[in-house]
């Protein structure tokens, strides 16, 4: 397994050299989510970079609908070819356009929404041999990175330290509540906050604003490094570091000189990271099984008998009947007639009578009827024939 | 000139209210099975409903497509292959997709039409086209694209274009929110949204010394384009969907009613130069709603879009309080009660073509006759008879 991490500036850069990071991943403010670099500053970094053999892998992962999707189209074909290695993109519309010109390897971010074999073996093909990496979700649980990275011809990396992106938004929802006068002072481009809500188990969301909208992160990293060994028995070839929010990388060198010992202990390289962490979905995926609790139980119609539903009980003289079916209801038909609640009555048709009382002889389908009283029924029962 | 108007794509969230949807003009309508959708909380449709319903809205000219947008996973994928060969045999008219897994086990199994649903945040021409390859006939282009974005992906990528015209916006770029997923342990992309944008935050701007307490800062007015439906027309949109599946009967029956009598109205017409316009505005607003606004429809939304409120109901809001149930020989009018009311209020019956029909209630009786003056919910009763009121005609009533 191989690190790729991010560098924003030279200092970055010369740590990752001397951690012997083969590869970095650069790119600035217009074509990144959350990357302040200028285009001049990472043309700089691109050819720093080359200078110390390291690969450059150019993120473009902000979203863009079409209006501003042409500008940065037109950024990037502006980058010297020779400058970059590899392009990682994100939104289908981006990776059609890279696809079609450019001739570089491309890095596909899988992390949103492909939380299927099926669904990434049609990226693989689709993209070809131009794919050289898939970065999976990070709400894959480990066994099924295991199953992927098995039944995948692409090598894969996954996030396994960093900030947890929980919210993006093209909408700027900070500047609206900072006031003018210190956003001016700030810099009013990149505006950070901290959010909490009563409403919510956990408190303090970091929050970000800058020229591509609003970002919410998780209060706690995710951190992973601590099962290095079942990273390992995951298969992944490219484990990726994310510290773009701290100021400087220093974590890396502390992991370089934990793993270069013999053995270490896990909870003190977790310790060494530095901030509260979570391990996120990597052991197990549970994810749709709590609100599967939230689902309306109501009685769901189940089997061909099904006549309609009661929509009025008046004790004990009758009760209505909604005809929903074409089945045809008739005195003396004996019927089933399951509650809200779920409880089965059988009973006969003694009567049945429209709605000025006048005896019918035969029903039919979006028909109104009244029939005979039946105890513990009452409105939304469903009734089918019990032949 | 006068153009193709576009279709009019209502939510069903049960069978009932598909009904609704249809007799009120919807021209097709979007529901979900009991699996695979975002409405995890929603009734959605057991086979045999979907069964009905699809030959419901068949018979009435209404198209029917089925939601399964959820991002799904491998399991999830292994129980699809049954349901979707049962839509096809049904023949519905197409199903709503997210992920590219699903999309391949669909183009495989079945021949079911393939829309591209938003929550794969569509937004650009080159993303419609690859999409396209994938075997999608309909994109239904992420909530942040404008009509004449929307109309250059159409014209560039030759795809079929839906738009949301009305309803609820989710703050993020649809698909890109996992609050729930992290916070909660509810798969947003799955069904279990918890609504987190719609909280109360408190902020803090440590780097500038700034506090911001009690603000509703991620949650998002209501979208409304019926001011903007020429542009919908003249871009050549070929469906405006209105949001809201989760939502109530009186919201489907007004939507389908407001939007389908505002493209008629263009259609015989050709323009939309009319009182009508405020009338039909008037309604949208008796409906429960946050703020209307237009979002990114023409402009890119800003900081007016934010619904910086707690939820709350709107004293213009209006109550479904029955629905016609039938007529008994031009004398009284029977009504399923599913809200109470009371001798003498006022309701309002919702025709399915036509102006409102009020009606003063001189008297409420029983179906025995027995005269009574506050109705119950879960009953039926006669009130004096209202011309022109047709069986499922919703009734409401200004809330008190
Ligand atoms: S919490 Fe809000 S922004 Fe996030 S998915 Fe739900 S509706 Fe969308």
């Amino acid at each position: 397994m191989k690190f790729i991490s991010y560098a924003t500036n030279k200092h970055d850069l010369s740590l990752l050299k001397e951690c012997s990071y083969s590869e970095v991943i650069l790119s600035f403010e217009d074509l990144n989510r959350l990357i302040k670099t200028s285009y001049d500053d990472f043309i700089e970094l691109c050819q720093m970079a080359k200078t110390f053999q390291m690969r450059v892998i150019l993120e473009w992962d902000v979203l863009a609908t079409e209006n501003d999707f042409a500008p940065k189209k037109s950024l990037f074909d502006s980058i010297p070819a020779e400058l970059y290695d590899a392009i990682r993109v994100q939104d289908p519309g981006v990776l059609e356009y890279v696809l079609g010109t450019t001739d570089k390897p491309i890095q596909f971010i899988a992390e949103t929404g492909n939380h299927n074999l099926k669904g990434l073996k049609v990226w693989e093909e689709y993209i070809g041999h131009r794919l050289e990496r898939l970065v999976l979700s990070i709400e894959l649980n480990k066994d099924k990175i295991k199953e992927y990275t098995c039944a995948l011809k692409t090598p894969t990396e996954l996030l396994v330290a960093g900030r947890v992106l929980l919210f993006y938004s093209p909408r700027k929802l900070l500047s609206p509540l900072a006031l003018s006068e210190a956003k001016a002072e700030y810099g009013g481009s990149f505006l950070e906050a901290v959010g909490s809500s009563e409403e919510s188990p956990h408190k303090g969301f970091p929050l970000v604003e800058n020229q591509h909208g609003t970002f919410m992160f998780h209060i706690k990293d995710l951190f992973l490094l601590d099962r290095y060994e079942q990273l390992e028995q995951t298969g992944l070839d490219w484990l990726r570091i994310d510290l773009r929010d701290r100021q400087d990388l220093s974590f890396l060198k502390t992991l370089h000189e934990f793993l270069a010992k013999p053995s270490f202990h896990s909870d003190d390289l977790k310790e060494a990271y530095g901030k509260e962490v979570i391990r996120g979905y990597f052991q197990t995926n549970k994810s749709d099984v709590l609100f599967k609790k939230l689902k309306n139980y109501r009685v769901q119609r189940k089997d061909e008998a099904y006549i309609g539903e009661v929509v009025e009980i008046a004790k004990p003289e009758y009760m209505a009947l909604e005809l929903k079916s074409h089945l045809h209801l008739k005195k003396d038909s004996q019927l089933k007639i399951i509650n809200p609640n779920g409880k089965e009555f059988f009973c006969k048709v003694h009567f049945l009578k429209d709605l000025a009382f006048d005896d019918l002889p035969k029903t039919h389908k979006g028909q109104l009827v009244l029939m005979n009283y039946m105890g513990g029924v009452w409105p939304k029962s469903q009734v089918y024939l019990d032949s | 000139m006068k153009r193709k108007v576009p279709e009019l794509l209502a939510p069903a969230g049960s069978l009932d209210k598909l009904k609704v949807a249809v007799d009120y003009g919807a021209n097709a309508v979007y529901l979900g099975g009991l699996k695979f959708g975002l409405r995890s909380a929603a009734e959605n449709f057991t086979k045999q409903e979907l069964r009905e319903g699809v030959d419901y809205a068949h018979a009435k000219g209404a198209l029917v497509y089925v939601v399964l947008n959820g991002f799904l996973h491998d399991k999830d994928l292994d129980e699809l292959g049954e349901f979707i060969q049962f839509l096809d045999q049904i023949k519905i008219d197409a199903v709503i997709v997210s992920d590219l897994g699903t999309i391949a086990t669909i183009s495989e199994q079945t021949n079911l039409e393939i829309h591209l649903s938003t929550q794969a945040s569509c937004l650009n021409i080159d993303s419609a086209r690859l999409w396209k390859k994938m075997g999608v006939t309909r994109v239904v282009v992420g909530r942040e694209v404008s009509i004449a974005e929307a109309a250059l992906i159409k014209k560039e990528a030759q795809i079929e274009v839906e738009m949301f015209v009305h309803g609820s916006m989710c703050m993020a770029y649809s698909g890109n929110c996992v609050i729930s997923n992290f916070t909660q342990g509810r798969d947003s992309n799955r069904g279990g949204c918890a609504h987190s944008c719609r909280f109360e935050y408190s902020l803090d701007f440590p780097k500038m010394g700034l506090a911001a307490k009690h603000n509703y800062f991620m949650s998002s007015k209501d979208l409304s384009g019926l001011r903007v439906l020429e542009e919908f027309i003249a871009a050549g949109i070929d469906s405006i969907k209105v949001e809201g599946r989760m939502k109530s009967h009186l919201y489907a029956a007004t939507m389908a009613k407001v939007y389908s009598q505002a493209l008629d109205y263009y259609e015989e017409h050709g323009h939309f130069l009319s009182e009508k316009l405020l009338e039909w505005e008037d309604e949208l607003k008796k409906v429960t709603h946050r703020t209307y606004a237009q979002a990114n429809l023409i402009d890119k939304a800003n900081a007016d879009t934010i619904f910086n409120e707690r939820e709350h109901d709107t004293e213009l809001d209006y109550v479904m309080v029955g629905r016609v149930i039938g007529q008994i020989e031009d004398k009284e009018t029977v009504i399923e009660v599913r809200n109470a009311f009371n001798q003498y209020d006022e309701v309002e019956i919702l025709p399915f073509k036509g102006s409102v029909l009020k009606q003063g209630l001189n008297h409420i009786k029983l179906l025995n006759g027995q005269e009574i003056e506050r109705s119950k919910p879960s009953t039926l009763v006669k009130i004096p008879y209202v011309c022109g009121a047709e069986v499922n005609n919703i009734v409401r009533m200004r809330k008190v």
